[in-house]
């Protein structure tokens, strides 16, 4: 203990801020405070850069970032069939009382009962035709969504473009065509998107701290003798 | 400022999530997940700077959980051992990349504590996101060990001795560490204010 001392050395204080010194210990450097404005001076200090941390609120966790989690696992451990499940779990943060749950439950089935008998009512009497839905929209939707990894990276098939995962939700900064100069040196940045290019679709990645979209090349016009060729 | 002592029921409750992980529970994980996600992400984030990069380290971390949830024993708190984890990774991953430090020159550059969260609260002014944007800033500017040690006692509320566990050193290295750690920004905040 360096209480006695001509001054406490910071350590002391940064232990005695956070309580984290015993009771003997503690009330020596309270006495030495209460002599000692140099001291009392280090300890604000201290304090101060304390409570400026407590300016930095603390950060949700982006709402995406359980499906994520979910698909990475399943991903890693080949465990596709865990996948809808695990995802729907994490995908909740917050667990939801059990009452709530019971009464949404009960008014959707409910529903689902009343919808189904005033279908059938209609149908009787001819007002409506029951058609099966599409079988696009009555497909769940982790079937639709294709996920694949590339050069160690993994990528999501969405909206006809293949994203790197970390992309999800961000709005390319610049985009890039296809076969300009730019694309090359992104190519030669990142190989791994040469196999994803050749498929003409768009690939949107992340190039050092931003979001880039590599366009594929327009299909080129048909030349005319081609045309030609075609016509004969 | 969180409990210091972890209760018997937290690690029966522990061994117990680690127990069913090993049985194929897949509730257990999400269960994890659910209590853990916050702390993970909140830590990646200070540690790395980034929002983004947080998101990326938070994923890598919970699937190294989930490999290695199976071999926790309980010889320390979920909570402790999540955190070895995660800082572990961090330390990694952070020290193949470029430093974390954001030019405080940059107006246009976000800091981290505004990108993580879309919603901010009606106190968010821009005063005190400034405040917060030089924080965050000097934060990042710390040598990793004074950073780590200052993350997880002044933003995760854990105690000297489960910071110790966490980090794999003594009492007395951490008390060092975090007093070296807060003295430093104090001064990197008042070089700012100053200039």
């Amino acid at each position: 203990m360096t209480a006695q001392a001509a001054h406490l050395d910071r350590e002391l204080l940064s232990a005695y801020l956070d309580r984290e010194l015993g009771a003997r210990d503690h009330t020596e450097v309270e006495e030495h405070l209460a002599r000692c404005p140099g001291c009392r001076a280090d300890l604000d200090g201290l304090a101060r850069a304390v409570g400026a941390l407590a300016r930095l609120e603390r950060a949700a966790p982006p709402a995406a970032l359980g499906e994520l989690v979910a698909r990475r696992v399943a991903l890693d451990t080949g465990r596709r069939g865990w996948l809808d499940g695990l995802e729907r779990r994490l995908s909740t943060l917050a667990p939801q009382p059990p009452v709530l749950v019971l009464f949404t439950v009960t008014v959707a089935l409910a529903f689902i009962v009343y919808s189904f008998v005033h279908a059938m009512d209609r149908q009787g009497r001819g007002e409506v035709s029951i058609r099966p839905a599409s079988a696009e929209a009555a497909r769940p939707l982790l079937e639709r969504v294709e996920t694949r990894r590339v050069g160690g990276r993994e990528v999501v098939l969405r909206d006809g473009a293949w994203r790197e995962l970390s992309t999800l939700g961000e709005a390319p900064a610049r985009t890039v065509a296809a076969g300009t100069p730019e694309a090359a040196e992104l190519l030669a940045r990142h190989p791994w998107l040469a196999e994803l290019a050749a498929e003409g679709r768009a690939v949107v990645l992340r190039d050092g701290e931003e979001v880039v979209a590599l366009q594929p090349a327009p299909p080129t016009a048909p030349s005319a003798k081609a045309a030609a060729d075609d016509d004969r | 400022m969180q409990a210091v002592a972890v209760g018997s029921e937290t690690r029966e409750h522990d061994r117990e999530l680690a127990e069913l992980h090993r049985l194929g529970d897949r509730d257990a994980f999400a269960e994890v997940y659910r209590e853990h996600a916050e702390a993970v992400y909140n830590l990646a984030l200070r540690l790395s700077g980034d929002p983004f990069d947080a998101a990326d380290l938070t994923q890598e971390v919970f699937l190294r959980v989930f490999r290695h949830l199976g071999g926790f024993r309980g010889g320390s708190s979920l909570r402790t051992w999540i955190y070895r984890v995660a800082l572990n990774h961090c330390r990694s991953r952070l020290a193949r990349r470029r430093p974390p430090a954001r030019s405080l020159d940059d107006p246009d550059e976000p800091a981290a504590c505004e990108l993580a969260d879309p919603s901010p609260g009606p106190e968010a002014t821009a005063l005190a996101e400034d405040a917060a944007r030089r924080v965050a800033a000097a934060l990042a500017r710390l040598p990793l060990v004074f950073r780590e040690a200052v993350v997880l006692r002044d933003l995760e509320g854990l105690a000297y001795e489960e910071i110790a566990d966490v980090l794999g050193t003594r009492v007395g290295t951490v008390r060092s560490r975090i007093a070296r750690g807060r003295d430093r920004l104090r001064r990197e905040i008042e070089k700012e204010d100053v200039s």
